[in-house]
């Protein structure tokens, strides 16, 4: 390496290289006890260290937490569509190569508002009209390059169950073409359309034949290697995504799931992830006519179920904090209520290695709060992306 | 059906429990709300009124007692402006002043049993945002199977928004009310009699408006309508009580310069995308009312999750910088005296109505549960017997 390509290098290297030591909060690692007063070594982007104890490194620059409440940046895994892009393809209702990154403008408004609210990784997806909607992506809600912002390209293949992708459609032969001129116009179909898209790949997988792309993508989640994330809300088609997942082979993840509190058991013995959208009515104007519990994501979670909280709504009165503060309220215990919304979506995302608690090798995505995470009154202060404090918005 | 009949189970009591003795609840954290909060102290009601509220209470020989040590007393919360608990709020002609939102209150409505579990004690219904004249609006307490029997006040305002009407340019919609308020006047003017002779009932609530018997309630969905409002209450001399669009904190002087009380939007912060910067900027709207010294009451909305609680509201006004006294003032006294209520409800203060809500804990933390609500020293709520949020919520903790 010639010493001006050393010295390039370097200089793009420097300001990553940075080190930040936040000292004196309560840390909420969410990967053990808690710190009553600890220190955050960020370096290179990373957490180089969590500790009670710790001095301050020669250059680092500090920030100081006395008083305040660390906690590792939020998940949102949930079905958010894709922000300033359209989410459901019309060209056909199997679309499994579809990407919603390519759809995604990340320099819209809706990551400076997210990342306000806490949430530093995000997942994005296509829409639920479609019986295979297509691949959904992680990305961070920092301004930033486009590549650092990337977690994962194809997270998961997005499908739905029940009756949204068929609902309102019509024979495409007996009217206007149109979006809704289209196949399935049942649940049945809808079945049937997602079950015949995956063992066609499967019979010429088995025969030998070359595969084409879009076919691959099913292939990949056919062998468990891309979660398939199923919109699914009553458990009638909870019971069917079961089934096609045990049938199929692809690992589940549900989606809003509101009446996935019926068949905990079930969902635990298949170890099915649940993305479960709280509620505060429940029985009432729920979706699909499904049959919604406060106490759900305490049910799921007893059973064993693997759960992560969605955002009950688009308004700050719903974000992920809020989610878990009422999760806690309807019995789910206070740990198991902040993992729902950082390590447990982490790992339904399959970015749990990199984002979603406080440990060393991580990635630097942390939340400086001015109290407990559980609280209402509680703002978040600061938020760290990539090691770098994000600009909180006005 | 079945979730009628669980309505009528949890609200029937208001109209019929026989509590005639005294009752006194002993031992808990007491927030007056006017006054100083009042550790472990005693509350005597008698006649369904407030005969005492401090440490040093004398409790009755003959009172029933109520152990509440380690819980919280709150003043219920009251709603200065919904349109819940109704069949629909808006009706299609632009002007109907003669129209009440008692004829649509539907007293087993689940929203009214939902009331009681987060300690709401008193609600002004009202008409909707979408008529020019909307109609004329009560103030009730839930519980009760009849609109009489929840009655605080019946058509005790009168409903303007301010709102164009789909269609409709805001130069129009403020020309349809000049009009209708001109007629008015000029009924008044010849003392009483229309052009025809006799006079019209239907105008009467309008006639009342302009004598300055009823105020009204107008909406301002955008800031620059209050000054709107402002014009024609000095044009028409009306009084009135203002409900403001998110914006409203941009006409927070105006409105304290006018001495004008006002019913916040849900939204208590939201985003605007600067037009120049294109920076998102984050906009509180609720400190530069409270700023002014605006008297305000906070509004929950029903299609938002935390918000759709009137304790959470509260709750998210601390978090945008209200002072705690103040954000518990504005969901239960502020309410009460915008309107006209407040030397009956909105604090635990000897002589006014037991309409109170006993807690498990703090009023603005979301651990909190409410036991038991009492309206007019009635019990009317206890969540031991509610079998409803049994039925969806039994996690083991």
């Amino acid at each position: 390496m010639s010493p001006l390509v050393l010295l390039l290098a370097l200089a793009q290297a420097a300001p990553e290289e940075e080190a930040v030591l936040i000292r004196g909060g309560r840390i909420l690692t969410l990967a053990g006890p808690d710190l009553v007063r600890g220190s955050v070594l960020i370096r290179g982007g990373k957490i180089a260290a969590v500790a009670e104890e710790m001095e301050v490194p020669e250059g680092a620059r500090v920030v100081d937490a006395a008083g305040r409440v660390l906690m590792p940046g939020l998940v949102d895994a949930g079905p958010a569509g894709v922000p300033g892009g359209s989410v459901n393809e019309d060209g056909s209702e199997v679309t499994p190569l579809v990407r919603a990154l390519d759809a995604v403008d990340l320099a819209a408004p809706f990551a400076a508002r997210l990342r306000r609210s806490g949430v530093t990784t995000l997942f994005v997806g296509p829409g639920n009209r479609n019986v295979i909607g297509g691949l959904g992506a992680v990305v961070k809600t920092a301004a930033g390059p486009r590549t650092a912002r990337i977690l994962r390209e194809d997270a998961a293949l997005k499908g739905a169950i029940g009756s949204l992708p068929s609902s309102d459609n019509y024979p495409p032969r007996t009217a206007m073409p149109g979006f809704f001129g289209r196949r399935p116009t049942t649940r049945m179909g809808v079945e049937w359309e997602f079950r015949k898209a995956f063992e066609d790949v499967l019979r010429k997988t088995s025969a030998g034949t070359t595969l084409s792309n879009p076919e691959r993508v099913l292939a990949r989640a056919a062998r468990g290697e891309l979660p398939v994330h199923v919109a699914a809300s009553r458990a009638t088609d909870l019971e069917t995504a079961l089934r096609l997942s045990r049938d199929l082979g692809f690992r589940l993840v549900i989606e809003e799931g509101h009446e996935a509190w019926k068949l905990a058991d079930a969902l635990a013995s298949v170890k099915a992830a649940v993305l479960l959208r709280p509620t505060l009515h429940a029985g009432r104007q729920a979706p699909e006519g499904s049959e919604t519990r406060l106490d759900a994501f305490a049910r799921l979670r007893e059973a064993g179920v693997q759960v992560a909280l969605l955002p009950a709504g688009e308004d700050e009165s719903g974000t992920l904090l809020v989610a878990a503060a009422f999760a806690v309220r309807h019995g789910a215990g206070r740990e198991d209520a902040l993992r729902a919304v950082t390590a447990v979506p982490a790992g339904i995302l399959g970015v749990g290695d990199r984002v979603g608690t406080l440990e060393a090798g991580k990635d630097a995505d942390l939340l400086v709060l001015s109290g407990d995470p559980l609280d209402v009154t509680t703002r978040v202060e600061r938020v760290f992306v990539n090691g770098r404090e994000a600009a909180p918005g006005r | 059906m079945r979730r009628t009949i669980a309505a009528m189970a949890v609200l029937a009591s208001l109209g019929s429990a026989p509590e005639e003795g005294p009752l006194a609840i002993k031992g808990a954290r007491i927030i007056t709300v006017s006054g100083d909060e009042i550790e472990a102290g005693v509350l005597v009601v008698r006649g369904g009124k407030i005969e005492g509220a401090g440490r040093d209470v004398e409790v009755p020989w003959d009172a029933r007692t109520v152990d509440a040590a380690g819980k919280v007393l709150v003043p219920a919360f009251v709603e200065a402006h919904t349109f819940r608990g109704m069949d629909r709020p808006n009706e299609r002609m632009g002007s109907v002043p003669f129209v009440s939102t008692f004829d649509a209150l539907n007293p087993v409505d689940p929203y009214f049993e939902d009331c009681l579990r987060q300690g709401l004690g008193t609600l002004h219904v009202a008409p909707g945002n979408e008529t020019l004249i909307g109609g004329q609006s009560c103030v009730v307490h839930p519980g009760g199977v009849t609109a009489e029997s929840m009655m605080v006040a019946r058509n005790a305002f009168l409903k303007i928004s301010l709102k164009p009407r789909a269609g409709t340019s805001r130069m129009a919609h403020l020309a349809a009310l000049r009009k209708e308020l001109d007629e008015v006047s000029e009924l008044l003017k010849g003392a009483g009699t229309a052009k025809g002779g006799a006079p019209d009932p239907r105008r009467e609530p309008m006639e009342r408006l302009l004598k300055g018997v009823t105020p009204a309630f107008v909406y301002c969905p955008t800031a620059s309508d209050v000054h709107r409002a402002i014009d024609l209450a000095d044009t028409y001399k009306f009084r009135m009580k203002l409900v403001l669009g998110r914006d409203g904190w941009r006409a927070a002087e105006e409105i304290a310069k006018r001495k004008l009380e006002v019913v916040l939007a849900p939204e208590l912060a939201y985003w605007e995308t600067d037009e120049d910067s294109h920076e998102e900027v984050r906009r509180n709207a609720v400190l530069p009312l409270w700023k002014a010294g605006v008297k305000f009451a906070l509004q929950s909305d029903p299609s938002s999750f935390g918000a759709s609680l009137l304790w959470y509201q509260a709750a998210t006004a601390v978090k945008h910088g209200l002072p705690r006294a103040d954000a518990l003032r504005s969901v239960t006294l502020w309410p009460a005296e915008i309107l006209g209520l407040g030397g009956r409800l909105g604090s635990l203060e000897k002589g006014k109505d037991a309409t109170f809500a006993l807690l498990t804990g703090d009023p603005l933390d979301t651990q909190t549960w409410v036991d038991q609500v009492w309206v007019l020293g009635k019990p009317v709520y206890e969540r031991s017997k509610d079998a409803a949020l049994r039925r969806v919520l039994e996690a083991r903790k």
